[in-house]
């Protein structure tokens, strides 16, 4: 009996399956259909990504102006109108990253807009002090640029499966004239009865 | 003419079955592969690809206008009987062979109907890409 019950305690810890780090967003993260995962953000926000360095617009400025294009993109700038509590800079951090570290658009850190307020208050702070040292507009990071966008989901069910449609949508305003230069879609949709582990 | 019930049976199941396995048919105007079409890299994705019961139908690099930006393009076509689910990522090297670390470096999902084809596309996340490495992984939960 006790060997029984030594084998039986084995085998039930042997198929649980204890904490580990996996590659976020990879092949091991968990898939649901009642929110929006990470791996929906990853893919939507590599999407936007490609289809604005596809687009050209900020390398054209580049090569008119002689400096890349400043760019306001506000954590708060995406509105998401779904039912998951998403923190934006899951969304907006890559998109960010990936645009100012390759040189292709700088980030407006210190103009506060509408809100009042600045990504960067130190370094507000500083450029209002230098401007009005100056007496010029100069260190007036004013954005060529604005990215905004929105988070939309559709719920459908058919008996126990249910599906999850997802839409990421952004627009590129350029500041010179007012009107969207660019936007794009990217639609994620996911099916299934329960969460499972895999893509 | 006379019909045997059970051929009878056999012709019901198969007009019953057949459409719900849902399948496409796909046909293309192309005749012949692209200009521009990698021929190594095609066989090399097929050999991947068939594992997973797929196949490659034409890999293209070309230069994305006016971004002048590398993109690859992997046709992959399903001659099987259901639809198939699965990941793929595709990593850019540079000139030397080395990875350009890129936010666009994530795993897609992506199905292909029975009979149909899909069209995977991968942007370089700079000028200095020159070439690429195809990652496929079938789905888990499909």
């Amino acid at each position: 009996m006790r060997i029984l019950l030594a084998a039986l305690s084995i085998t039930l810890l042997a198929a649980c399956t204890p904490a580990h780090r996996i590659d976020t967003g990879g092949p091991e993260s968990i898939t649901t259909t009642s929110q929006i995962d990470i791996q929906d953000v990853q893919d939507a926000s590599a999407s936007m990504i490609e289809s604005l360095l596809r687009s050209g617009h900020f390398q054209q400025f580049a090569a008119t102006h002689g400096r890349p294009p400043i760019l306001l993109f506000k954590d708060g700038a995406i509105v998401n109108d779904t039912t998951t509590r998403l923190s934006m800079p899951l969304l907006t951090g890559d998109i960010k990253a990936e645009l100012v570290n390759s040189g292709v658009v700088q980030l407006a850190t210190t103009y506060a807009g509408v809100s009042g307020r600045v990504q960067d208050q130190d370094a507000a702070a500083h450029a209002r002090r230098q401007a009005l040292r100056s007496q010029s507009p100069e260190g007036d990071a004013t954005p060529d640029f604005s990215l905004t966008g929105t988070i939309v989901e559709h719920s459908s069910r058919a008996g126990n499966t249910h599906q999850l449609d997802v839409q990421f949508q952004m627009t590129l305003t350029n500041w010179s004239n007012s009107l969207a230069q660019w936007t794009d879609t990217k639609k994620v949709s996911k099916q299934g009865d329960k969460p499972a582990v895999g893509l | 003419m006379t019909i045997r019930p059970a051929t009878l049976l056999l012709t019901l199941s198969m007009a019953v079955l057949l459409p719900a396995c849902g399948s496409v048919n796909t046909t293309s105007t192309r005749r012949a592969p692209a200009a521009d079409e990698i021929t190594d890299t095609k066989l090399q994705v097929n050999d991947l690809l068939t594992e997973i019961f797929l196949h490659c139908r034409g890999v293209r690099m070309y230069r994305s206008q006016p971004s002048g930006l590398l993109e690859a393009q992997i046709v992959v076509a399903n001659d099987g009987f259901s639809a198939r689910t699965f990941g793929w990522n595709l990593r850019w090297l540079d000139q030397a062979g080395n990875l350009i670390a890129s936010k666009t470096d994530v795993w897609r999902a992506t199905s292909v109907p029975a009979g149909g084809t899909v069209t995977l596309t991968d942007l370089a996340p700079t000028l200095a890409a020159t070439d690429f490495t195809f990652e496929l992984r079938r789905s888990d939960n499909r």
